[in-house]
């Protein structure tokens, strides 16, 4: 597995690839590794896929029942904490998932959560099997203000290295970008048209 | 790591795939498994390639030295009981190889080796991280009255299937040796 994320001027960009594997066989070649959680966040799971879907199921109710009773939507600061929480309280048994949180709230923010319950505020960030990969395709070109459009260029670019370049990394691609017009995906031929 | 070996009425048939890993990273996919040794005989090489390729090196020297001794060029079945030998002498300090030697000196033999020098002569073979899904094609399509033509498509089939499903082994360019009774051919189909 690789994902990405990037902060870009109008929203935050996520992106990852559609390779499942067990141990060496690859066991599915579709799924879906970026989750919605509310119309304006969105969570990218490296890992254990049960562990993350469950992580997911709970985080998105969380998310609903924070809105009835706050009375406000969360925001990508309180669901990366939330998730940090639930992550930390099960250190000694934990959740084996790599998390990019990305949202808008009052601005596009993206923050990265490992194992433990660790929080980095990042403007880009990868996780995942080839994280080494994207990283270096990220580093070098990773401008800040860039435009969703170029960071979708961009987030697509890094995981097409790992694809290449890491044996649990391939198949096929989706991206999601969550601006203030809301949540979108793109796979298969409509990312191949947002490309050109 | 794929490679298969058939062997038909007409000769043998080997095929590999040309991704090397290290790790989870995807070296080159541009390596060759299928190393000949002589004009007749070749092994496909899975496991620590150094090892191989020294491997290699010594049965290319023992077959040169058994020719001037005896006049006549070593059979794939002595070189594939050397081999077992070799292996065998080195058991607690092992070459980590699973090889598949394939030939047509005096009759088509195909034959695989265990790092412990483990030897079994059969018709169909495979080895590498993807031979479960290599087998499988391979039971299904082989027959013994297969033409070397046919026998390649299957080989082919057989490595594709593996690329497909196993991840340390590469799925766009297969290497592929026929060895006939005319001698030795390679290819790369794409």
């Amino acid at each position: 597995t690789t994902t990405v994320g990037l902060v870009c001027k109008e929203g935050v960009v996520l992106a990852a690839d559609t390779r499942a594997s067990l141990g060496n066989i690859i066991y599915a070649k579709n799924v879906t590794k970026i989750h919605k959680i509310d119309e304006h966040l969105a969570i990218a799971g490296a890992g254990d896929v049960g562990d993350i879907l469950n992580l997911v199921r709970l985080l998105k109710a969380e998310a609903n029942l924070y809105k009835s009773t706050v009375g406000k939507e969360m925001s990508v600061k309180a669901l990366a904490t939330l998730l940090a929480n639930i992550l930390n309280g099960s250190k000694y048994f934990p959740y084996l998932g790599w998390f990019l949180v990305g949202g808008y709230d009052e601005k596009p923010r993206l923050f990265s959560v490992d194992m433990v319950g660790g929080i980095t505020e990042d403007n880009y960030a990868a996780a995942g099997s080839g994280m080494e990969f994207a990283y270096s395709i990220l580093d070098s070109e990773y401008r800040e203000e860039m435009s969703v459009n170029d960071g979708i260029k961009l987030a697509v670019k890094a995981i097409n290295v790992a694809i290449k370049r890491d044996v649990f990394t391939g198949d096929g691609l989706l991206v999601v970008t969550i601006t203030k017009d809301g949540y979108k995906e793109y796979r298969g031929a409509e990312l191949e048209k947002m490309l050109k | 790591t794929t490679t298969v070996g058939i062997k038909v009425k007409d000769g043998v048939v080997l095929a590999a795939d040309t991704q090397a890993s290290l790790d989870h990273m995807v070296e080159t996919l541009n390596i060759k498994k299928i190393i000949p040794i002589t004009d007749r005989i070749a092994i496909t090489t899975a496991g620590s390639v150094g090892d191989v390729q020294m491997l290699a090196r010594y049965l290319e020297a023992e077959a040169r030295y058994y020719y001037f001794t005896w006049g006549r060029p070593m059979t794939t079945k002595a070189m594939a009981n050397l081999l077992s030998n070799i292996l065998n002498e080195n058991r607690w300090f092992p070459y980590l190889v699973q090889i598949i030697i394939g030939g047509y000196v005096d009759e088509p033999t195909i034959a695989n080796l265990d790092p412990f020098g483990g030897l079994i002569f059969d018709d169909y073979t495979a080895t590498g991280s993807g031979t479960p899904f290599a087998i499988a094609v391979l039971e299904e399509g082989y027959r013994e009255d297969l033409t070397i033509e046919e026998a390649k498509e299957l080989a082919i089939r057989a490595v594709r299937a593996a690329g497909r499903r196993d991840v340390y082994t590469g799925s766009k360019k297969v290497q592929v040796v026929t060895i006939t009774k005319d001698g030795m051919k390679e290819e790369f189909v794409v």
